[in-house]
């Protein structure tokens, strides 16, 4: 067993029983702090490399911080390092992150440990939020059988969210297109209530976009939950509102929940309020804004910092994203009154220009 | 500027060059100090200051003292060696402009690609340079020097590299080795301008006039972003005492705190590297911040494969010692080396001595990025002219 494991563990296993949405003091202010501090003390304890960045960076190994305080991690450095906490051999997935061809991609190492609470948490979070009875669900994405040891994100998500469903229906064909076929024996299934799940942009490209010849189509009481990013719709400006409203006058669908989570950080994702539309996190995940010193901010944008209380194979429990956001308070009826952090996510930090002659 | 992705736009250019100069003629250095002068003119060029830079440096008084400098023989016949393809580096704007000059001055025909970042201000100062050009007088140097512009094509890239007679190749490394690979003419001369390292060697005692020199490494560190292949990256401190270095840095400090500006992508590209480098850092001794720009980490030992780890935005390496057994780390990818508390010529005699490969230029603190007719190691407007002897 590793050094200091039994500490986080137990700490994990009492932190799991509360409420996923409690977001009293003691909770999230106190309790999150404190798990955070046994995290980091894992993960330094454990992993040379890591160790030795937060020595170098004269953060001392036996004090606990507050978690402003504590230190975070690019979140590039799963891109150019192999980075991990747990042995090799104990390894059971990659996962990898959706990149660009020609880019780097992040390599998240996962044990059976880390995929389990992954799983519990991501449970956790979507049924106290959707509900726990099941419901069929069209997935945008084509049907793999192979059980492949590198796991892409998207693979990653549908394993995730594929617990809300009793049936899983894979709509994309060879050529990544949306398989009409199935897609009409989706509308024809007999079901009180009905979930579709996609990226945001395959959503948008291969739903909204198709060429749908059958006539009405009434997806009423259906529920569409995507992620991913609004990169590409961005240029085609397309924003969250205009991207419900869409989606209501063609299909009818009422229900339209964005969340908001990264591959560096499986399970604690973050759900966009019924209410007032922003992000909120569980009790497993906090967001901290920085501005471009790096001071942490409440108003206004910045880079965003992700803390979760999940990942124990790897040392991707605090890290600095390149996405840009920011914290707003704003009326809403669920947010208010339970103490609820409410953010927005304004994507991905523009690549702003060097100067100098170097090409590195 | 000839847009090259259509093929029919090649017939725009001219391959024949037929006006060969000798360097440094008046009718040329008059065109640059009429372009000097329409660049100083416009207001909006004043947010660039490297534009301002290159309009002082190709005023006429400078490029008579840069002539002079080089000492060429007044009873030498020497001409441009006809037609020069220049491949120039995308990051820094007047990038294009100075390897333009060294054509120009040299007595050549150009050929340059214009990079596709920083479109607008290079578009806004190609219609200018277009707009001299027409002027009657300037006429021989319109039919000689063409702008081009195309998306990567190996296929373009090797029609222009055939045609030249010397080539100016700036940029990475992989940059130059892929020009390298293509079909030249049998007397081609390739210039390569590559992926280069700087460091500075800093004495300071009592006397030393901190806020001056500080002055001057902050134009060579931050005018750059600290990525210019000048700019320096390690900090040698040269038999110095501890508290006049922490002087240095505080000033330094202060200086950056009221003029340094980052962005919050560059923000997060400065905490990467941060990171990046401690972890890949050898012979680490302390990591120190000062303020919100600057960060230091340093060494207990010096090692080769220094230059493989780059400050950015205001991070850099510094190394204590009391001998110069430091000049042993240099290799080729050393460019720059700026000096200031030590003798200049007592360093190069060093490098000279100990038969260093690289470091091609040893300035003051503060001249960093001051480009001269003398460059990565090359006698510029020498090497693109030849000389007809009579003997």
């Amino acid at each position: 067993m590793k050094i200091r494991y039994k500490e986080y563990y137990n700490f994990f296993n009492n932190y799991y029983k509360n409420n996923p949405f409690d977001h009293s003091i003691n909770t999230k202010k106190n309790l999150f702090n404190v798990g955070m501090n046994i995290l980091t003390k894992f993960h330094q304890k454990n992993n040379k490399t890591y160790g030795q960045i937060i020595k170098k960076l004269n953060f001392q190994s036996n004090k606990d911080y507050e978690k402003e305080n504590l230190p975070f991690l690019p979140v590039t450095i799963f891109k150019d390092f192999d980075i991990h906490t747990s042995d090799l051999k104990m390894i059971d997935a990659i996962a990898t992150s959706s990149g660009t061809t020609g880019s780097k991609v992040s390599k998240i190492y996962l044990d059976r440990n880390n995929v389990l609470n992954q799983l519990r948490v991501l449970t956790k979070i979507l049924t106290n939020y959707f509900g726990t009875k099941k419901y069929p669900m069209l997935v945008f994405a084509k049907k793999t059988a192979n059980k492949n040891e590198f796991l892409n994100a998207k693979l990653a998500a549908i394993r995730g969210f594929s617990i809300l469903a009793n049936e899983l229906i894979f709509c994309l064909d060879e050529q990544n297109n949306m398989d009409h076929d199935v897609f009409k024996k989706f509308l024809e299934i007999p079901s009180k209530r009905k979930l579709i799940f996609g990226f945001t942009y395959d959503i948008w490209e291969k739903l909204y976009l198709s060429d749908l010849k059958y006539k009405k189509i009434n997806l009423s009481n259906t529920t569409l939950i995507h992620g991913g990013g609004w990169k590409k719709l961005e240029n085609i400006k397309v924003d969250n509102k205009t991207f419900k409203n869409k989606i209501f006058k063609k299909f009818k669908i009422k229900r339209v929940i964005n969340y908001y989570g990264m591959i560096e950080q499986t399970g604690s994702i973050f759900l966009e309020c019924n209410e007032c539309h922003n992000f909120f996190p569980s009790i497993f995940s906090d967001i901290l804004i920085r501005n471009k010193n790096l001071d942490t901010i409440t108003n206004g944008a910045g880079l965003i910092q992700l803390m979760s209380l999940l990942p124990t194979s790897y040392p991707g429990h605090n890290i600095l994203t390149q996405d840009v956001g920011e914290i707003v308070r704003e009326n809403c009826k669920y947010c208010n009154p339970r103490n609820i952090k409410q953010f927005r996510i304004f994507g991905r930090v523009k690549n702003s220009d060097i100067r100098g002659c170097s090409n590195i | 500027m000839i847009d090259l992705n259509k093929s029919k736009n090649f017939s725009k250019l001219n391959f024949n060059c037929d006006q060969i100069l000798k360097p440094f003629e008046k009718r040329v250095i008059e065109f640059l100090q009429q372009f000097s002068n329409s660049l100083m003119k416009d207001k909006s060029n004043l947010e660039y200051p490297e534009i301002i830079a290159f309009a002082y440096w190709i005023r006429r008084s400078n490029l008579k003292k840069l002539q002079k400098n080089l000492n060429i023989l007044t009873n030498e016949y020497r001409i441009g060696r006809g037609l020069i393809l220049h491949i120039p580096p995308s990051n820094v704007i007047t990038g294009f402009l100075y390897s333009w000059v060294f054509g120009l001055l040299s007595g050549n025909s150009n050929i340059i690609k214009i990079p596709s970042s920083n479109n607008s201000v290079n578009l806004k100062i190609i219609n200018l340079i277009k707009k001299i050009l027409s002027k009657k007088k300037n006429n021989f140097l319109a039919k000689n020097n063409f702008f081009v512009s195309y998306n990567n094509n190996e296929d373009i890239n090797k029609i222009l590299s055939l045609k030249a007679d010397c080539r100016l190749i700036w940029g990475g490394d992989k940059t130059v080795e892929k020009f390298k690979s293509y079909k030249t003419k049998i007397h081609n001369i390739d210039l390569v301008f590559a992926d280069r390292y700087s460091f500075s060697v800093i004495k300071l005692n009592e006397k030393t006039n901190i806020k001056h020199l500080v002055e001057g490494f902050y134009n060579d560190a931050f005018l750059m972003d600290q990525n210019a292949c000048s700019s320096p990256h390690l900090l040698i401190w040269y038999k110095t005492q501890e508290h006049l270095i922490d002087n240095f840095w505080s000033e330094l400090e202060m200086k950056s705190k009221i003029k340094y500006k980052i962005d919050i992508g560059n923000a997060f590209k400065k905490f990467e590297s941060k990171i990046n480098n401690l972890i890949n850092v050898k012979n680490f001794s302390a990591l120190r911040i000062n303020g919100k720009t600057i960060t230091r980490i340093e060494l207990n030992k010096l090692q080769n494969g220094i230059e493989n780890l780059r400050g950015k935005f205001g991070q850099f390496f510094e190394f204590k010692t009391n001998d110069t057994s430091f000049l042993k780390i240099v290799s080729k990818k050393y460019q720059t080396l700026s000096v200031h508390g030590v003798s200049k010529n007592f360093l190069i005699d060093k490098i000279t001595l100990m038969k260093l490969k690289g470091i091609d230029r040893v300035v003051d603190v503060g001249k960093s990025n001051s480009i001269t007719l003398l460059w990565d190691g090359y006698d510029i407007i020498r090497t693109l002219s030849r000389v007809i002897n009579d003997e």
